[in-house]
């Protein structure tokens, strides 16, 4: 179990590549508000489409929360630039679900589709927002179990 | 005092809300000197979040009374210091508090917080710091 934990571990940045490749692209191509303010303008038409979408985002959000909770850091200023690059990514989204959540457009939706697809956007939302707070907390922890590593951070 | 750090990640978020003219850089200082001052000042509506063992989370307001709220991270074991480590909506936080993934413990408010255990997040008076 030590030497897969071990073959993991020294795995673990490249994993984060991989990962961070397959997930900023995915999202690069639809889930961005140029793409939505067209989208909602034609929701009838697309809608299970557009839902559909929102929980395949969210599935790659739900890989990359599991990375995040699993990843052991080994030296907390490398593992740092390799996390934060995904708080970036979904910083750049962020707005832009938050759009889509406050979109005076949705209310004009039939329901149940409307329930479904606030349902789908307020999961992607927490999860995100969620993956966000779990990096920062894995690196505030790690700074502050060492005393060295305190030391390296900036006053507030 | 206490002494209080930032992860490189708290600042880009700062900046990036400062940005937006969401508040000022002048309101972030404001709220940072009052918590260096005392982590329980009631204007800085302090809750206590407990995520893991050895650790405590304090949320403050960034003053004064705004939507926007940092969590600092403070060792129980350690008083004397505290890292900046989110900043983010009220909308935001009120996410990160409901999820049971990240805290499984409970959630404190503020008057339950100072009912806890005060040495918890109280700073050193000057006479017990030198006496150490």
């Amino acid at each position: 179990m030590l030497a897969v934990n071990n073959v993991y571990f020294q795995n673990q940045p490249s994993i984060a590549e991989e990962l961070y490749k397959a997930v900023s692209n995915h999202f690069s191509q639809y889930l961005r508000k140029r793409n939505f303010e067209i989208e909602l303008k034609k929701f009838e038409s697309k809608a299970f489409e557009v839902i559909s979408k929102a929980h395949e985002y969210n599935a790659k959000m739900e890989q990359v929360r599991d990375f995040v909770d699993l990843y052991y850091i080994n030296d907390v200023q490398e593992d740092e630039q390799i996390l934060n690059q995904f708080a970036d990514l979904i910083d750049g989204i962020l707005p832009d679900i938050e759009y889509v959540l406050d979109s005076e457009d949705i209310a004009s939706f039939p329901n149940p589709i409307r329930d479904i697809y606030i349902n789908a956007f307020d999961e992607l939302y927490s999860n995100m927002v969620n993956i966000k707070f779990a990096i920062s907390q894995k690196i505030a922890q790690a700074y502050a179990d060492s005393k060295s590593d305190f030391e390296l951070l900036q006053n507030a | 005092m206490l002494t209080v750090k930032a992860t490189s990640n708290f600042f880009k978020m700062r900046d990036k809300l400062i940005d937006a003219g969401l508040f000022s850089i002048e309101q972030y200082q404001a709220t940072r000197d009052a918590f260096k001052k005392n982590p329980k000042d009631t204007n800085l509506r302090p809750h206590k979040i407990s995520c893991k063992e050895g650790h405590t989370l304090i949320s403050i307001t960034i003053l004064p009374k705004t939507q926007f709220r940092i969590m600092a991270n403070m060792k129980d074991c350690d008083p004397t210091i505290a890292i900046f480590s989110w900043v983010g909506k009220h909308r935001e936080y009120e996410r990160i508090i409901k999820d049971k993934k990240n805290c499984r413990s409970l959630f404190v408010s503020c008057k339950d917080a100072v009912n806890d255990d005060p040495k918890e997040i109280t700073p050193p008076t000057p006479t017990s710091a030198s006496s150490k």
